[in-house]
């Protein structure tokens, strides 16, 4: 059973969005529809208090606009979130701003998310201030604590972006998202760019920080090694659709979902014995043109007549898990 | 014992103040697939331009690259030309930084075949086509003329090993050459390597951060940190019995499926600036294990047992598992 589902924080429902795209002026003139990306095609999760909920998925599968729709840097056309017995959607003025201290994204290259300008104490102040959180006079403290809580010294406060290494830069990153004591955490790729050593302190913070403060975090990443290390559940996503999702001890042992199954053969590992066998064949599909019935099936090596006309929904197949595949079940 | 293919030895290289490397020194032989792995910032991607002499003219390159009885670093930037490309391929992390945007995939490869092989018109088109077929490009014919934009991730990456395979070279060096790919593609492109490893029977240099990717395709491994060869040897026996306590703590910051959800074991600190590497070991600040006879002098490189060096004090005790974990 899922330990969090009694508490659910975040649920998305049917989220959908796909983005136009335009093929010059005669396209537009001519009035015919204009062909579009479909990120989004009716995503539909929920995330408890303290839970770990990971997002896999190739890139073009959507997970970066998921994260993006979430906090509400990208609209969607269909769907809706409710966070904490709100609907996000509906949100504006001081109820809206309340929600954004509530859900924190953080990036995957704080080298670009933080202001080369600004110190380190600044940028964490500016984040207090903005939504109010200490008094002027308590700010300095409370920065200082911050930097304790992410394991950086205080001396850091003086410092700029560029003087610190990368994985510092992502400790200052979270030290920002945190300093408005959020309740949850959408973390996009937030240790891809991290050499392993590193990865691994990031990993091992944000674990402490979930058990200290009750963080729910959205972990989204391509890197199924540490998405087994920090997940409780996981969602598989391929070109805007979830094709299965369940707890992460589940599905890593035994994937229901074909494209899980080859993305889990892909993962280099040390110490499993070579295959020469190539876990998956073929690439995504141009999600401007997606294949009829399951979008999955051209690359399918268990694609049968039915796979092409018929989309398998998602549907329950064992407790907690769910998967979109005619054969599973 | 053949003589190796290649021999980099003592390699060093400055570049105004820094010395991004220190002594960088391996073997490749023939038919070999030799990884390189370190962090960013240790000088492995660095190597594989300094062997070719890529590197731009404010740096300054030291020791030796010994290749078909020759010293590269010793050879006109126009000798140097002729076994670049032609001898010696190589593919880059961002093909789409090293493919030519305005040109067609089939303009790129039939130059590269004119150049090194003097091969011309249709005979040159029928070659390029028979290239992008060997890396697994589908209808390869009609994508001679496609653009790299018109290309995926993976499409662009096959076609940048066929150009680097046009002049038939007999080595075959790689620079992350999966590490901007998705997991599935990442594991086409390596399988491709593999498999022209084998057909054409050419050595590979693979230089990845991706401890996993060296796991799963090279038969010997080089491990660097900050510009030097910490230790070197059979892939299976390194990843199995580390004799260098940088190897040991890499190996152990990696998530283990047995112990989900538990503290991962970092190693601690940072790589070391390189405008102020430490006296003695360059790992020595963060190692669990330093001595202090660790932070006198650097420690060379010794035998640690079959085909294996490292530059490690400790090294005889790790390999004999005798040191208690941290």
């Amino acid at each position: 059973m899922n330990a969090f589902a009694a508490t659910k924080l975040l649920a998305a429902e049917n989220l959908t969005r796909a983005f136009p795209i335009r093929h010059g002026l005669a396209a537009l003139l001519s009035g015919g529809h204009s062909p579009a990306i479909r990120a989004l095609n009716g995503v539909s999760f929920s995330i408890g208090a303290g839970e770990t909920l990971a997002v896999v998925g190739e890139s073009g599968c959507g997970k970066s606009t998921l994260a993006r729709a979430l906090v509400r840097l990208i609209a969607l056309d269909a769907g809706r979130i409710i966070f904490d017995g709100e609907e996000v959607g509906a949100l504006a003025g001081a109820a809206l701003r309340r929600y954004h201290r509530r859900a924190q994204l953080v990036f995957q290259d704080p080298y670009s998310s933080l202001n080369p300008r600004m110190t380190v104490g600044e940028t964490l102040a500016e984040a207090l201030t903005v939504h109010r959180m200490v008094s002027p006079a308590g700010r300095a403290a409370r920065v200082a604590e911050l930097l304790g809580e992410v394991g950086l010294p205080a001396v850091a406060a003086a410092r700029l972006p560029h003087a610190l290494s990368g994985g510092q830069r992502q400790r200052v990153a979270l030290a920002r998202a945190l300093s408005v004591r959020p309740e949850i955490l959408i973390a996009d790729e937030i240790v891809s760019a991290l050499d392993v050593s590193v990865q691994a302190q990031i990993v091992n913070l944000l674990i402490d920080l979930q058990e200290r403060l009750g963080l729910a975090i959205l972990f989204i990443s391509h890197d199924l090694r540490i998405v087994r290390h920090i997940a409780h559940r996981v969602i598989v996503m391929y070109l805007g659709r979830i094709v299965e999702s369940g707890p992460a001890d589940a599905i890593f042992a035994e994937p229901m979902h074909p494209y899980t199954a080859a993305l889990l053969r892909a993962v280099p590992q040390i110490g499993a014995g070579r295959s020469k066998a190539i876990a998956l064949g073929g690439e995504l599909q141009s999600p401007l043109d997606l294949p009829s019935g399951c979008a999955f099936h051209p690359r399918c090596p268990h694609a049968m007549p039915r796979c092409r006309t018929e989309r398998p929904e998602l549907r329950p197949i064992a407790s907690g898990r769910l998967a979109a595949c005619h054969l599973s079940g | 014992m053949t003589a190796p293919l290649l021999s980099v030895q003592d390699l060093m290289v400055r570049i105004g103040p820094l010395r991004p490397i220190s002594c960088i020194g391996f073997d490749v032989a023939a038919g070999e697939m030799l990884g390189i792995a370190g962090e960013s910032g240790s000088g492995k991607s660095l190597t594989l331009r300094a062997i070719l002499g890529l590197l731009p003219s404010s740096a300054s390159v030291e020791g030796r690259v010994l290749w078909a009885g020759q010293d590269l670093l010793q050879l006109s930037p126009r000798a140097l030309a002729g076994v670049r490309g032609r001898e010696i391929g190589m593919v880059f992390q961002e093909p789409m930084m090293a493919l030519n945007p305005v040109l067609p995939i089939g303009l790129q490869i039939t130059e590269s075949l004119r150049a090194h092989l003097g091969l011309r018109g249709a005979a040159a088109r029928t070659r390029a086509a028979e290239l992008l077929d060997r890396v697994g490009i589908p209808a390869a014919r009609e994508r001679l003329g496609s653009f790299p934009h018109e290309f995926s991730g993976g499409m662009r990456q096959r076609a940048m090993i066929a150009i680097a395979l046009a002049a038939e070279p007999k080595l075959l060096l790689a620079d992350e050459p999966t590490t901007a790919l998705d997991v599935t593609i990442q594991d086409q492109i390596l399988k491709l390597l593999l498999r022209l490893r084998d057909e054409l029977a050419m050595s590979v240099v693979l230089v990845t951060h991706d401890l996993g990717v060296i796991a799963e395709t090279c038969d010997r491994v080089v491990i660097v940190y900050a510009g030097r060869v910490q230790e070197s040897g059979p892939v299976a026996e390194i990843f199995a019995r580390p004799a260098h306590a940088y190897t040991e703590g890499l190996l152990r910051s990696l998530p283990d499926p047995r112990r989900a959800r538990q503290r991962l074991v970092p190693i601690a600190g940072s790589p070391p600036d390189p405008t102020e590497l430490p006296a003695g070991c360059p790992f020595a600040p963060r190692c669990p294990a330093a001595i202090p006879a660790c932070l006198a002098t650097v420690p060379p490189l010794a035998p640690a047992g079959p085909r294996r060096v490292s530059a490690c004090l400790r090294a005889g005790e790790l390999t004999a598992r005798a040191l208690a974990p941290a």
